[in-house]
């Protein structure tokens, strides 16, 4: 019988037999960080130009000495930057696409915070420091399996190690927003009808602006306490096998919601609401593919072959 | 004393389980310790620590606490009919550009002076800045303040 350490450490040892949910993550992942920081790569200009205004929300070194840089290395070292990020959406070399990728976004966010929203990017220096060091991600629906593929190889299965800590990750922040909610105070106050009042073009969508059945205090208890339980909540029971698929549906209905209602970056959104997906192991998978062949009667490459 | 084969080969495989592990414990650690110390750190042993890594150098949450005082900026052009000011920053921002604009100017008031500037260094065109105040608990849909500037290739200045 295997100790209690040893199941512990089960999680982060070992393969996937179905890698499709770590790819499904990386492509979001790595498209999230291109719809962010690309438009302020590639309007190099207007926010990196010299004597533009700028924050300092990262490296002050950097900050500081971003004016002594040539201007053709910074163009040059944006598009690197730019190349990384679609090697990672692509899969080719995603731990070498992360590094670069890594280096190169946290050099500009250093450089000036104005175009980039500071608060998106905190977990995006988690995710890309974990790739850089576990790698992983491209055993499927990448140009590395694409290449292996090609020159009959087998690409090696893909490792435990990075999805579980990058889960772990998200879930931490996740929950810990839960708590820090918490201790501001939401449980005695009605927060979301705050922030749902909010006037038109401040963080609030259009539609939630103009819905006034949004307004009420019903609703906005409701929801204030929504966000509470599934920050809090969903983290724990997304570890359980009994209760994962419930709690994956309502955490993926949250962010969904967040994104619908509140004018957050697309990056906070793929980051999160991808990221959940990894608590999806290889049963699981199987039995949701299972469950849609039901419901939409199709049958597998295999079976139809 | 020899080494049989099984037991050289897996010297190094013990090894990397032992490193991937104390890794393992590491990460969570340390992500553990960056939330609680910006979590509870200040309440319990009244300071916050520099972690160093940038992953842990800030707090995981927005909108914990929301401003009572919600402010928004416009212009108009000539013809007085007002749009939000995100619509004079060229750098887009897939589905949050007024979010981002509006944070960026509460966090420093001068960069609504930047807006105002790159809107105009290539024109003679001038601009209103409005500059609204609302109350969200007194009445979030009326203005309870209103600014009133001027932008135009002098700068920006109260009108």
């Amino acid at each position: 019988m295997a100790s209690p350490l040893a199941d512990f450490f089960a999680v982060f040892e070992g393969t996937r037999r179905d890698a499709r949910p770590v790819a499904l993550f990386r492509v979001a992942f790595f498209t999230s960080l291109a719809i962010h920081f690309f438009p302020a790569l590639l309007w190099l200009d207007d926010a990196y130009a010299p004597g533009a205004l700028r924050s300092m929300e990262w490296n002050g070194w950097l900050f500081v000495h971003f004016t002594d840089f040539p201007r053709p290395l910074v163009r040059a070292a944006s598009v690197v930057t730019m190349l990384a990020c679609t090697a990672g959406i692509v899969g080719f070399r995603p731990r070498i696409a992360a590094i670069v990728s890594g280096i190169g976004l946290y050099a500009f966010a250093s450089f000036n915070g104005f175009p980039v929203q500071t608060l998106a990017i905190v977990d995006t220096w988690a995710l890309l420091l974990l790739w850089s060091i576990c790698g992983g991600g491209s055993a499927v629906w990448s140009v590395d399996a694409w290449l292996a593929r090609r020159s009959g190889k087998t690409m090696p299965p893909e490792p435990k190690l990075f999805a579980s800590l990058a889960l772990y990750q998200t879930m931490l922040a996740v929950f810990f927003a839960g708590i820090e909610k918490v201790l501001a105070g939401w449980p005695g106050t009605n927060e979301m009808g705050v922030l749902l009042s909010y006037p038109k073009g401040f963080f609030v969508r259009d539609w939630v602006w103009s819905s006034n059945w949004l307004h009420g205090a019903g609703i906005t208890t409701a929801l204030t306490w929504a966000t509470l339980v599934v920050e809090i909540g969903m983290p724990t029971l997304l570890v359980y096998k009994k209760t994962r698929l419930a709690a994956l549906a309502l955490y993926e209905a949250f962010f969904l919601g967040i994104i619908a209602m509140l004018e957050v970056p697309p990056l906070f959104y793929g980051m999160f609401a991808f990221g959940g997906l990894l608590a999806l192991d290889d049963d699981d998978v199987a039995s949701i593919e299972a469950r849609l062949r039901k419901v939409f009667g199709y049958a597998r490459r295999s079976e139809a072959a | 004393m020899t080494v049989g084969r099984d037991e050289a080969d897996n010297a190094p495989r013990m090894g990397a389980t032992e490193a991937r592990r104390a890794f393992v414990v590491a990460w969570i650690v340390l992500g553990l310790a960056g939330a609680l110390n910006h979590t509870i750190a200040e309440k319990v042993v009244g300071r916050r620590f520099d972690l160093f890594l940038p992953h842990i150098a800030y707090g995981h949450v927005m909108f914990n606490k929301n401003e009572r005082v919600a402010t928004t900026f416009e212009y108009a052009r000539a013809d007085g009919v007002r749009h939000n000011i995100a619509d004079l920053v060229a750098t887009p921002a897939l589905g949050y550009k007024r979010a981002r604009v509006a944070l960026n100017v509460l966090v420093n008031k001068s960069y609504l002076a930047e807006v105002c500037f790159r809107a105009t260094r290539d024109s003679h065109e001038s601009f209103t800045f409005y500059v609204d105040e609302f109350d969200v608990d007194a009445n979030p849909r009326r203005p309870a303040r209103t600014f009133v500037l001027r932008c135009d290739a002098r700068g920006l200045a109260p009108r």
